[in-house]
């Protein structure tokens, strides 16, 4: 499982900042895990309770709206050393836990036309996806002058695609069968 | 500018007893500058659909237009005039002959239109366009598959099309030199104003592509155009209203 801890902290590591400040910068660069917003400060109270980060200096009043102050944290050597420890840490599968797969398993003979409708909806939702990642080409990838974080969303997106290419794959030869079991279903009526 | 136009494109074989439907009533346009890209799975109908949209083979209803004209319409002449000057077909197999070296290779669709002096300083042009100008002295079997890509592609562009067809140009490339094929045609696309379509079996090759489609079984999906917005502002002579 992620672990939002850990991607906090990374965060951390990389700048100290404060709450808002690293939810949008876990917005703008590990947006497509998705987590919600309020995650960065439930997890900022429990990494400060492991000892793994600490306020830094006085704090600061921002120019919020309420005023409120704005903690500034720092990663302790106990938060680097553990991030160190889930960086060499063997990632885990991520599961497979899709609506349409329950449906397929739960389906009943004459949802065979939803089904295929709902299929090739997944498909255009995958290609619309696919059109949010596509990006001006870094047409280098191994220079030792290319900065390495734009190196790292290039093997991100490709991830990403890859994925979407397992996804659409299976979506087509889930169409195949059911435009097969249509036609055979139809004949037999005939 | 619309450069090519599918329109509601249908194509079927039949295999011994069975009847393929390799494309239902597909539909794309290409403008120019555009970089469109196609995925689909090994027999799914790529090759047909790019062949079809170069003007290699017709479909059996619908319409192809190249620049407002239905290509069911040209004479053969018109047509090999089109392969020669404005579209440039881009696919895998390389030259007929090995004896051929790759600044000849490329210059062939310029013989005839030029001397000879001419068509090798073009070819050479347009090999150093991509990248491969070493490749000159060559012959295809010296080369390994990028440069055989790149190659074929120099061969494409020699006649400065406007539109560039190309099936399956990352196969045989592994991620750093797709990369720079794939980011050559976009700025084929954004620089130099070429219609750009291509068909490929690997989704990450499509991430420089400005629209992307898949096609399986005959079915070409896209992402739909966003519905007209309602009540946007437009000017009226004597003031703004809403429409």
């Amino acid at each position: 499982m992620l672990s939002t801890n850990h991607v906090v902290l990374g965060l951390v590591i990389d700048r100290p900042g404060y709450g808002y400040e690293l939810q949008q910068r876990l917005d703008d660069r590990l947006g497509f895990l998705g987590l919600s917003d309020t995650v960065v400060y439930r997890v900022l109270d429990r990494l400060e309770h492991d000892d793994q980060i600490v306020e830094s200096g006085p704090k600061s009043f921002g120019a919020t709206r309420r005023g409120s102050p704005r903690v500034m944290y720092v990663a302790t050597e106990r938060g680097r050393s553990e991030f160190r420890r889930w960086m060499r840490e063997p990632c885990e599968r991520a599961l497979v836990r899709d609506e349409l797969h329950a449906k397929l398993v739960l389906a009943e003979p004459g949802d065979i036309g939803h089904l295929m409708t709902q299929v090739i909806a997944q498909e255009r939702l995958c290609v619309e996806e696919l059109t949010s990642l596509t990006r001006a080409p870094l047409r280098d990838l191994v220079g030792v002058d290319v900065p390495w974080p734009s190196v790292a969303s290039v093997l991100i997106d490709e991830a990403r695609a890859i994925r979407l290419q397992g996804t659409i794959d299976w979506l087509q030869r889930v169409r195949a069968v059911l435009e097969r079991r249509a036609s055979a279903s139809s004949e037999q009526v005939r | 500018m619309t450069l090519l136009a599918l329109e509601a494109v249908s194509k079927r074989y039949v295999r011994g007893l069975h009847e393929i439907t390799v494309l239902r009533e597909a539909s794309l346009t290409v403008n120019a500058g555009d970089f469109v890209a196609v995925y689909g799975t090994r027999s799914g109908g790529k090759t047909t659909l790019m062949k079809v949209a170069a003007g290699l083979e017709a479909p059996d209803s619908g319409t192809v237009a190249f620049e407002g004209r239905d290509l069911s319409r040209l004479s053969t002449s018109q047509l090999a005039e089109l392969h020669r000057r404005r579209i440039g077909w881009v696919s895998r197999s390389g030259p007929a002959s090995d004896e051929l070296t790759m600044v000849d290779y490329v210059g062939l669709p310029l013989l005839g239109l030029h001397g000879h002096r001419t068509v090798k300083r073009l070819a050479l042009a347009a090999m150093a366009r991509i990248g491969v100008e070493e490749c000159s002295p060559a012959r295809w079997s010296d080369l390994a598959d990028a440069e055989r890509m790149q190659v074929t592609l120099s061969h494409g562009l020699v006649r400065e099309p406007s539109l560039l067809v190309l099936d399956d140009p990352t196969a045989g490339l592994d991620l750093i030199d797709r990369e720079r094929v794939v980011a050559l045609l976009r700025s084929l696309a954004d620089d130099d104003r070429i219609g750009v379509l291509m068909a490929v079996p690997d989704m990450p090759a499509m991430l420089h592509a400005h629209e992307v489609f898949t096609l399986s079984r005959g079915l070409l999906l896209g992402v739909p155009e966003p519905p007209p917005e309602r009540g946007r502002v437009i000017d009226f002579p004597g003031g703004q209203q809403t429409a």
